[in-house]
């Protein structure tokens, strides 16, 4: 488990994008989401890099990723999330990501949320790409487990 | 175990519905007949061969619908971004009111007429039909005990409450009882190692039974005072179970393989005929779905890729008595996972969430 922030050594083969494990999202911040600690750094970084590979990305370019367990999608959080998102640092700094709730939470009545749950479009971009089937598409715009 | 093909037949026991975009797909909340949650947003109501009544009606949120429920004039419909509460019914310029926060699904509760909604590990949702930008929202949940709130069902309690069972993912099942204007309540829960609860269904009474992600299945004969639940896992049911349904006295599980039919189980085990050995036909039906609910305790719906599969539970070949048996009958393993019991306050939150 890192307390540390640490870069991956590797970059993706794709876009020659670099990735930074956070502290806060491997057990320094309990309000953060959390990656399980079954997931090795490899792994996660396989999602990225697998994520960058196939473009699967949101209307702001942000990247998303799932980890294929056979037929089925793992848990990567420990809130049960099977999606992770990947957001790009500031210019020159590297990408880290997160498992990504796929339902908003609440907010006040007055700010709504422009960006919160991972846009369809993604869900589109991952069937196109078959990493997850027409079903499990379904699934997750629903907000279920896959 | 390769399983059942009916014919496609309106009058028969299997029927594909054309529809395309379909998300969630359950009861009419206005009459007879079945409604379509659209992955737009939309609703459409139809009657039970299909046919829509009137034009669908659109949606403010455009995500997939993924409850809907309906309760003193008011309805409400969540998607994994918010909560849209329609009132009175759905007429022009309707009143509108919308909680800026997903939920999973929506139940009401039979006594107060709230609106229940699972809304993750951030607890449980109690939502007054009517509620105005004026009136607070009720969020109940556990700081000691760690559930992640899935799906809930409402059940009458004894004592003019409502009572919430919940799955709630590796936390187990989550009992609460609920009133209107009460202060706390509390929160008891029942967890297992190993068993990843995604679904929870009433058996009649206080009995319930819920699966596990892998096909587990755990079973209450009465949640209120049992403490040794029977926990059971047939070979037979394969795939990631996506819900668990009682209708029609058996128990339906929707995975991502097929459709299980688990025909005598919940009798033998109502009853105390199995003895705590259980056995069941398991009827399967290769479908592809990602939900399912019941209708008028008569037609399971069923949301297909470009359809919406409608099963008559009446006309289904159930067992071998009736002279067919389509089935594959089994024993499950009973996997005696050890129960762990916790009880907890179940702390209220409120704030004014919804905007008119």
């Amino acid at each position: 488990m890192a307390v540390h922030d640490a870069e991956h050594p590797t970059r993706t083969r794709r876009s020659d994008y670099r990735y930074l494990f956070t502290a806060r999202h491997h057990g320094g911040d309990k309000s953060a989401a959390m990656w399980r600690t079954e997931i090795a750094r490899d792994t996660e970084f396989s999602i990225f890099d697998m994520a960058d590979f196939r473009e699967v990305a949101d209307s702001r370019g942000w990247l998303y990723g799932v980890l294929a367990d056979g037929d089925d999608l793992s848990e990567i959080g420990t809130c049960d999330e099977q999606v992770a998102e990947f957001q790009p640092g500031a210019e020159g700094e590297p990408w880290h990501g997160y498992p990504k709730w796929v339902v908003n939470k609440l907010g006040p009545a007055n700010r709504r949320k422009p960006h919160c749950c991972p846009e369809k479009q993604v869900f589109d971009r991952m069937v196109h790409v078959t990493l997850i089937t027409t079903v499990q598409r379904k699934r997750l715009l629903a907000g279920r487990h896959a | 175990m390769n399983g059942v093909q009916f014919p496609n037949d309106p009058a028969g026991v299997f029927y594909a519905i054309p529809m395309q975009g379909v998300s969630w797909a359950g009861q009419n909340p206005l009459g007879e007949g079945f409604c379509f949650g659209l992955e737009s947003g939309g609703l459409v109501l139809t009657d039970t061969q299909g046919t829509p009544l009137g034009s669908p009606r659109e949606a403010d949120s455009k995500e997939a619908v993924n409850g809907v429920a309906f309760s003193k004039g008011w309805l409400t419909v969540t998607s994994r971004a918010d909560i849209n509460l329609i009132g009175p019914r759905l007429q022009a310029n309707q009143e509108q009111v919308v909680i800026d926060g997903g939920g999973l699904d929506v139940v009401v509760a039979p006594r107060s007429g709230y609106f229940v909604v699972p809304i993750g590990p951030a607890g449980i949702m109690f939502v007054k039909p009517g509620i105005t930008d004026k009136e607070p929202v009720i969020v109940s949940r556990s700081d000691k005990i760690s559930l992640n709130y899935s799906r809930v069902l409402a059940l009458p309690g004894p004592a003019e409450d409502d009572l919430v069972v919940s799955a709630g993912r590796r936390g187990g099942l989550g009992f609460a009882d609920f009133k209107e204007r009460m202060r706390g309540h509390t929160l008891n829960s029942v967890k297992f190692h190993n068993l990843d609860l995604v679904d929870v269904c009433s058996m009649g009474g206080f009995a319930v039974a819920a699966a596990a992600k892998d096909g587990s299945l755990v079973f209450l004969s009465d949640f209120l005072t049992e403490r040794s639940p029977h926990t059971v896992k047939f070979k037979g049911v394969q795939g990631t179970v996506y819900r668990l349904l009682y209708a029609g006295g058996e128990l339906f599980v929707l995975t991502s393989k097929a459709l299980y039919g688990l025909f005598g189980l919940a009798e033998q085990f109502l009853n105390g005929t199995g003895n705590n050995l259980y056995d069941a036909e398991i009827l399967r039906f290769p479908i592809e779905a990602s939900d399912a609910n019941v209708v008028q305790d008569k037609w399971l719906l069923a949301v297909g890729i470009d359809c919406v599969l409608r099963f008559d539970i009446e006309k289904m070949p159930k067992s071998p008595k009736e002279g067919r048996q389509n089935g594959q009958w089994e024993e499950p393993e009973d996997i005696r996972a050890q129960p762990l019991w916790e009880e907890s306050s179940f702390e209220q939150t409120s704030g004014n969430m919804a905007t008119v």
